[in-house]
């Protein structure tokens, strides 16, 4: 029952934050548990398939354009553009993932970079519609989600939402599925699965998910950029998955909160932050294969 | 129960199946023998729906099933248990079973139940270990299981959907002398028992006298001999061809 | 479009193709031989610009014995990088070696923000070439067939490397089957060193024959190492005429894209990955892998 009393306990600081924390540290913290959001999503198809996605900027910053085009050009309530960016985030990875998910490894990598490039290049030149590399900018999502308290909840409640619901597949017997294609295709076949239905539901889902991400990122930034597609976005989901424990269940929200929170307290001290998170997963790479989470022992799956 | 007629297989300009014929009779141990490169592996792989043969077809209790994909074949009536033993090795051995019996009903696409709570599907799983001797070992990781064990874990997932038909690929590969004892005893009383089908392949020519009803003899991707087993003893072009070899 | 306007857009076609080819060839013998994919590939690319900067204290007479030092060092580090940081991650899966050489890229870019300066840095072509040729009546840099000239030559050099002499067939090999070159009593762990530290030094050198023509900042590398996984992915991961192809195919479509659809020529460079993985995903003269069974 310890697990449980660590589990109030952290649920009760992440209700509690919004009383506790400052205005700035705050805004930190939104940030972080949507990168948490975010590289969950990611690890869904990381950890579960074995497929190492480079594309999943796509699919956030297609969650963040949907949002940020509906607020624009249709005026509607930030809130409401919620299923659409999921949807559009889904749809996106659905296709992407009809073509993707058949190809092995590397190229699997490789095509999913390939595609989500393709969407950046779109997006980054197509100023008629989603404003170019200007972006969307001036966005107002409302007196009550502009309040840095509500938007905490809010992405507190969405990742909570989203962590659940990867926790639910993994234990369910669609994870198990997955994680017997990723371990031997062959057998799994063999038992009756056929893969490419599994990959691509996980793979749409998790795009899905991602998009929800992004459209939490709108309301932070109360814009909407072509670096949200650039494949630089994708390496930061991939970082902070492998940075906390891919394996684990919470490796990615802590890698994320590691990542954002190092991040923050760096920048504000130099502007050399990447050199330091160089060095920082070089060491981690080098010294600390399994993360993070690896240090607190074998017994780290939730 | 399985009738493979005319296959034809071609690789790159190499015949690896020349018009091959096989019945399998409800009830009886088939063994399939013959050479390395005789052309039993792509046999294999052509009934169970990895490769579509070029020419010729498969029919399993009478429906046809050639160039079907792997997992459909599987849901209709065949095990399919491998050469090297697999399993899914991030899994518990009573987890792995479980997960073969949710895949025969279909119940894999669901994402919402934990897998432990399908209180059916668990308990057949355990009765199926019952059946391959490993009840003792359920909750150990498949990982960690010795090859015989492994073997077993395979065959217990081959079973999870009572097929007609058990295909097996060299069961006694890799196993110790006594392992190999114990494997042959446990095939011929498990499977006898449940009045299975059976199709094998096994280099141990002793074990092949000992478990099969007929043997199919492939030699050069051709039916070289097909009989009981006191038959292919002493079939002359079978022992031309082995001792040619 | 007139018949000089088509070449003189073939050509400027050429020339970046000519950089993309040098950029992009190591990053595929480097996959080839040692299975890696270098993420920090446009780093050591930007580096090369920056060093050849440094080593010629901004004087563009100085680039042709520049060119040479700048090579040298890049080799060098290489090395170094391959024994230090790459070889105790051969053996673990995949996305350790991403994640690795990714921290490779953000180390390199913020270093050399430290030690050069986040501004950018140009050099002009040496005086003899700085001033253009007259093509068909139109104007055209001199400095391109420098380029042209210089890739041509690392392709030919290359090929005669890896075709004619031992060391070649050793990291051809080396590309094939790994434990059959052990088995022959190979040092196998140094040949892969040279072959990292011969595609970083083709990087730099490649990175630092575009300053003439190209300012450069550090910001420059993420843009460069998704060009060159284009190149190889097009052309074929580890084929060194697979990238040179790409490069070509790559270098023309930007070329030409820009007169059809000016916003969208490098949304047609992806496309043309896309299909390519699409269709064969080896790339257009990559080897297929082993049959799946």
């Amino acid at each position: 029952m310890k697990t449980h009393g660590a589990l109030y306990l952290v649920a009760t600081l992440l209700l509690a934050a919004p009383w506790l924390l400052p205005d700035y540290a705050l805004e930190v913290a939104v940030q972080a548990l949507i990168l948490a959001l975010f590289a969950t999503a990611f690890n869904l198809v990381f950890a579960e398939t074995g497929l190492l996605s480079f594309g999943h900027a796509a699919f956030f910053g297609a969650g963040a354009y949907a949002s940020a085009l509906l607020m624009q050009r249709a005026s509607w309530p930030y809130l409401t553009t919620l299923p659409a960016a999921v949807l559009t985030a889904g749809l996106l990875a659905l296709i992407i993932g009809f073509f993707s998910v058949r190809t092995s490894r590397i190229y699997f990598t490789m095509l999913t970079l390939a595609f989500a490039q393709l969407v950046w290049a779109v997006v980054h030149k197509w100023y008629a519609f989603t404003g170019g590399d200007n972006g969307i900018t001036g966005l107002h999502p409302g007196a009550l989600w502009g309040d840095v308290r509500a938007l905490y909840y809010l992405a507190l409640a969405l990742f909570a939402l989203g962590f659940a619901l990867v926790r639910m597949l993994h234990h369910s017997p669609f994870g198990y599925a997955l994680r017997a294609i990723r371990d031997n295709p062959a057998r799994a076949e063999a038992v009756g699965l056929s893969p490419f239905g599994y990959l691509l539901a996980a793979f749409s889902f998790s795009g899905a998910l991602a998009g929800a991400a992004g459209f939490l990122q709108v309301a932070w930034q109360r814009s909407a950029f072509p670096d949200f597609l650039y494949w630089t976005k994708s390496a930061e989901a991939i970082i902070a998955a492998i940075l906390g424990g891919a394996q684990a269940l919470f490796g990615p929200a802590l890698g994320s909160l590691v990542f954002v929170e190092l991040g923050a307290f760096v920048q504000a001290r130099t502007e050399y932050w990447p050199l330091v998170l160089g060095l920082v997963l070089l060491a981690l790479v080098l010294f600390l294969p399994r993360g993070l989470a690896g240090l607190g022992g074998r017994r780290a799956r939730g | 129960m399985l009738a493979v007629s005319g296959v034809r297989k071609n690789f790159y300009g190499f015949t690896a199946l020349d018009g091959v014929e096989l019945h399998v009779e409800p009830g009886s141990f088939h063994a399939l023998v013959g050479p390395n490169g005789a052309g039993k592996t792509t046999l294999f792989n052509v009934i169970v729906g990895r490769y579509r043969p070029d020419a010729g077809e498969v029919r399993l209790a009478g429906k046809r099933i050639t160039g079907w994909p792997t997992h459909r074949v599987v849901r209709s009536g065949l095990g399919i248990s491998f050469q090297r033993a697999q399993a899914f090795l991030s899994m518990s051995v009573l987890d792995n079973v479980t997960l073969a019996v949710l895949a025969q009903e279909g119940l894999t696409r669901n994402g919402l139940r934990p897998l432990a709570n399908f209180p059916e599907a668990r308990s057949k799983a355990r009765e199926l270990l019952d059946w391959v001797g490993l009840e003792e070992r359920t909750h150990e990781p498949a990982e960690s299981l010795p090859l015989g064990d492994l073997k077993r874990v395979d065959i217990a997932m081959a079973l999870a959907g009572m097929p007609r038909l058990l295909l097996l690929d060299e069961p006694l590969a890799g196993l110790s002398r006594s392992e190999r004892r114990e494997m042959v005893r446990f095939i011929e009383e498990l499977l006898r028992g449940l009045g299975l089908t059976l199709l094998f392949t096994e280099h141990d020519t002793e074990a092949v006298l000992r478990l099969a009803d007929r043997i199919t003899v492939l030699h050069q991707g051709r039916v070289l001999a097909e009989g009981t087993p006191d038959e292919i003893k002493n079939d002359a072009r079978v022992i031309e061809a082995f001792l040619g070899e | 479009m007139d018949f000089s306007f088509v070449i003189l857009q073939f050509l400027t076609g050429l020339a970046y193709a000519s950089s993309l080819f040098l950029l992009a060839v190591g990053l595929s013998l480097i996959f080839g031989a040692l299975g890696i994919v270098n993420f920090a590939h446009g780093s050591f690319y930007m580096l090369g610009a920056y060093l050849l900067y440094w080593v010629v204290h901004g004087n563009p007479e100085g680039l042709w014995w520049g060119l040479v030092v700048v090579a040298a060092l890049g080799f060098v580090v290489g090395a170094a990088t391959e024994r230090l940081l790459l070889r105790p991650v051969y053996d673990r899966p995949e996305h350790y070696q991403i994640l690795l050489t990714y921290a490779l890229l953000l180390v390199i870019e913020d270093g050399v923000k430290l030690f050069f300066g986040a501004a950018y840095k140009s050099l002009g072509p040496p005086a003899a070439l700085a001033y253009p040729v007259w093509i068909a009546g139109a104007p055209f840099p001199a400095y391109y067939f420098v380029q042209i000239a210089l890739a041509m030559l690392v392709a030919a050099a290359l090929w005669f490397f890896l075709q004619r002499t031992r060391s070649g067939a050793l990291v051809r090999a080396a590309t094939q089957d790994r434990e059959m070159l052990e088995a022959l009593g190979i040092n196998v762990p140094r040949l892969l060193t040279a072959v990292f530290a011969l595609g970083i030094a083709l990087a730099t050198l490649g990175g630092a024959a575009t300053l003439p023509m190209q300012t450069v900042s550090p910001g420059i590398a993420v843009e460069a190492v998704i060009s060159a996984f284009i190149v190889v992915v097009v052309g074929g991961l580890g084929s060194v005429w697979g990238a040179l192809l790409g490069a070509f195919l790559i270098g023309e479509i930007q070329a030409f894209g820009v007169l059809v659809l000016p916003e969208f020529a490098i949304a047609f460079v992806y496309l043309l990955m896309v299909v390519v993985l699409l269709v064969r995903p080896w790339g257009l003269l990559g080897r297929p892998p082993a049959v799946r069974t």
